[in-house]
């Protein structure tokens, strides 16, 4: 870059640096909070080695009970989603005590979760994890509530099993996740070769979720779909007008 | 399919690798304190749900920068989409106790909060670049990479941007001065 910011003009940004970046606690709070919403989301392609480790998750309410069976039915993506269903569905299976982080880090009592699902799920959530999801950012409801505060990242490993279902609850029933589902199944679809109900679950996703956060995979999805069914130049006009928009076309609109 | 044989990335390791660049980021693109918990975990979601897309045309950092910078925007609409309809301050943090930290606390919110208000005297475009650039230290070549903008829009923006911010410390030390 040719130009250079002024030094006093430097020195706010590099305070701002400092001071915008979050602490180590507070990225293992997010952190908590990140795989808490993956894990009340049903086992994702995205990272079958967390699907798989997150299995402990208890998401035996109405709506995850829609979207197994809706996956079973389908069968997509072959074993791997049926046996985090078969997994997930009995409800109360508890983690084994074990030291991989990944598992003990995500308890997921800081999750934040929509009003309306708190209050669906209220009368199972523990009276102590509640008050701390929403004031703490700390590490949650585990730490707190064994009343040890400053163990480092590393040595937060073993865990006693725990009854956490609620916030999984919640989680599953968050809009983020209803809109996760959606797009999973269309992806689900076209992956197994049925484009056309791709089609149908994207034209879902489009309805209820029109400012939704996945609104661009969404595209791209479509975009697959559409070179799928042979609709390319449908494709070729929605695609989005970037990088990946481009990727998509050369690679699925191509090749037979 | 194509995805099924990658080698899939480890979302975890991407988290830790990219996640204290990432809440950065955010804040700096104009996504309030008081959201970036829900933000964060937002932006997080869309990238374990796409990382068996990632494809390595872009590096990590650069691909995962786009996807925050889309998610952010959309924020940074939405915020300014309420203020419009009733004008309250949307990140009213609260201070921090009278601890032994509470000083030193407030220091960084200061930091935080002159930075925050001086970028957002920048058009938005020219903000992001600025953000990337300045914050965080990217290329041009990486900004171009992760905003899908040319390197020469680039360059253009940060020079334009450069000069914003420093109208802005102006004004912002002209007020002061008067006061």
């Amino acid at each position: 870059m040719t130009d250079e910011l002024r030094e006093d003009a430097t020195a706010i940004v590099r305070a701002a640096r400092d001071a915008l970046t979050p602490t180590s606690a507070e990225l293992t709070a997010h952190e908590a909070r990140v795989l808490a919403a993956i894990r009340g989301i049903p086992g994702d392609a995205g990272a079958p080695t967390h699907a798989e480790s997150l299995v402990t998750s208890a998401t035996n309410t109405a709506l995850a009970k829609k979207v197994w069976l809706a996956l079973a039915f389908m069968a997509v993506g072959g074993g791997g989603y049926l046996f985090g269903a078969s997994g997930r569905t009995d409800g109360r299976r508890e983690s084994v005590p074990r030291t991989s982080s990944t598992v003990t880090r995500a308890e997921p009592d800081v999750q934040r979760v929509p009003a309306e699902a708190t209050e669906a799920v209220a009368p199972a959530q523990d009276s102590v994890s509640a008050p701390a999801a929403q004031n703490m950012p700390a590490r949650g409801g585990v730490s707190f509530a064994r009343s040890s505060s400053s163990r480092s990242a590393s040595t937060f490993a073993v865990a006693p099993p725990q009854p956490i279902e609620a916030p999984q609850v919640a989680a599953a029933e968050s809009r983020l996740a209803q809109e996760v589902a959606l797009v999973r199944l269309a992806r689900s679809s076209l992956q197994s070769g049925a484009p056309n109900v791709a089609l149908l679950h994207l034209d879902a996703h489009v309805r209820d979720f029109s400012d939704g956060v996945l609104a661009h995979e969404s595209t791209l999805l479509r975009v697959r779909a559409l070179c799928a069914l042979g609709r390319a130049d449908e494709a070729r006009t929605l695609a989005p007008n970037d990088a990946e928009g481009a990727a998509v076309l050369s690679q699925a609109c191509t090749t037979p | 399919m194509e995805l099924a044989t990658d080698p899939k990335p480890d979302f975890l390791a991407v988290y830790r690798t990219h996640a204290e660049h990432v809440v950065r980021t955010a804040r700096a693109f104009g996504v309030p304190a008081s959201e970036i918990d829900d933000v964060v975990q937002e932006i997080f979601v869309v990238v374990h749900r796409r990382l068996a897309d990632f494809e390595g045309r872009s590096s990590m950092k650069t691909w995962v920068t786009g996807i925050v910078h889309r998610v952010a925007s959309r924020h940074r609409d939405r915020i300014r989409a309420a203020a419009a309809r009733h004008d309250s301050s949307a990140d009213a943090d609260e201070f921090p106790t009278t601890d032994e930290d509470a000083s030193k606390a407030l220091e960084r919110k200061e930091a935080a909060a002159t930075f925050l208000r001086l970028v957002e005297q920048i058009e938005d475009s020219r903000r992001d670049v600025f953000v990337l650039a300045e914050l965080e230290g990217f290329s041009a070549q990486e900004i171009a990479a992760a905003l899908d903008v040319n390197v020469n829009t680039v360059y253009s923006r940060l020079r334009l941007a450069r000069d914003d911010f420093e109208a802005a410390l102006g004004r912002e030390r002209a007020k002061r001065g008067t006061r």
